[in-house]
């Protein structure tokens, strides 16, 4: 009895399951950016700098959303640290001027 | 408050993000946050700095924590820095199957220079240890901060055959010059957190009398220039806790 007797129903799970990780991704980037512009939008008028940081993460948050698809790394280290080293700085507080 | 000039500060951001996205306009559509092979880019900043947008973020990001200084934020982005330096690594290793990558760098991927990668640990231990005042000793923290910011000229002084070959290369002078540039910067940021921390010290044991300190602060802000009159008041007065000593030794 073959184990794998539909390969290409395989491989339609395979590109199914790594379609779903790339949206989930957009998605929670999306969210934590949503979070990351409702704290640093109102503290631009106070601190008019902070529009710098807000059009560099929302040119990167904007990439990741519109990027070409290729074949990616799929261990579970590559996704940690790629997820809190993205994730990450958009947990910063402006604080008050 | 701010750590530093406004003007110093936002420049950095502004040089940062110029870098940044350059490095973004010569990417295009092949960018990503996981490993990923998009096709090799070798226009732009590419020819000079392997990873310029990474390179963009982090003085972006440093310019920020000089405006928004805070433990939180440096805490943020010491980890965000030490993820962004283990995402070159697996960029690396992902890259280097690729034969046009490979093709770059003479038939291997070249790998993060140990050199700098020192300099960005002994930096982020002396920035996170000076802000945090919890890590080592004050003597081990500026030594950690010193390392960080000299290694690049040691390295740079000793003239390794194989500093000279990448110099000669093109590639390695503009990735050392801009890894020294960034240090400096990152050095004056500790050594700035370091003061605030020692400054703040002292009053830790009597929270009270800080917090009371604080609303003093900030009534003082609110008052503008009634505020030195209204602070002589509170002390002599004695009228908020924690100050009657002060008020005490004001009367004799």
């Amino acid at each position: 009895m073959p184990t794998n007797s539909n390969p290409d129903g395989a491989i339609a799970r395979g590109w199914q399951e790594a379609r779903a990780v790339d949206v989930g991704e957009r998605l929670f980037l999306l969210l934590l950016y949503g979070w990351f512009l409702s704290r640093i939008l109102p503290s631009v008028a106070d601190q008019p700098y902070n529009l710098l940081i807000l059009v560099s993460e929302t040119v990167t948050a904007l990439l990741v959303l519109i990027r070409r698809p290729g074949p990616m790394a799929t261990s579970l280290y590559a996704w940690a640290i790629a997820i809190v080293g993205t994730c990450a700085p958009l947990l910063v507080l402006p604080t008050p001027a | 408050m701010s750590l530093a000039p406004v003007a110093v500060a936002a420049s950095m951001m502004t040089t940062g993000l110029l870098i940044s996205l350059l490095a973004k306009a010569f990417l295009r559509r092949s960018f990503g946050i996981v490993a990923a092979s998009r096709g090799v880019r070798r226009g732009g900043p590419y020819q000079l700095v392997r990873h310029p947008m990474y390179s963009g973020y982090v003085v972006t990001q440093m310019g920020f924590l000089l405006l928004n200084p805070s433990l939180w934020n440096a805490a943020v982005y010491a980890l965000a820095w030490t993820t962004l330096v283990m995402r070159i690594g697996e960029e690396e290793k992902f890259l280097s199957q690729d034969i046009a990558y490979r093709g770059l760098s003479g038939g291997r991927a070249l790998p993060i220079d140990p050199g700098d990668l020192l300099t960005l640990i002994l930096l982020v231990g002396g920035v996170t240890g000076n802000g945090s005042g919890a890590i080592g000793t004050p003597s081990s923290r500026k030594l950690s901060a010193s390392a960080g910011l000299a290694w690049p000229w040691i390295e740079r002084a000793s003239a390794s055959p194989r500093w000279i070959a990448r110099a000669s290369s093109g590639k390695r002078a503009p990735t050392c010059s801009l890894v020294s540039s960034i240090f400096v910067c990152a050095f004056a940021m500790s050594e700035s957190i370091a003061f605030m921390s020692e400054s703040a010290l002292p009053l830790a044991p009597t929270r009270g009398r800080h917090r009371c300190l604080i609303d003093v602060g900030a009534a003082a802000n609110r008052a503008s220039d009634e505020a030195p009159a209204a602070l002589r008041l509170i002390i002599l007065t004695g009228g908020k806790p924690g100050f009657e000593n002060m008020a005490l030794r004001g009367r004799i």
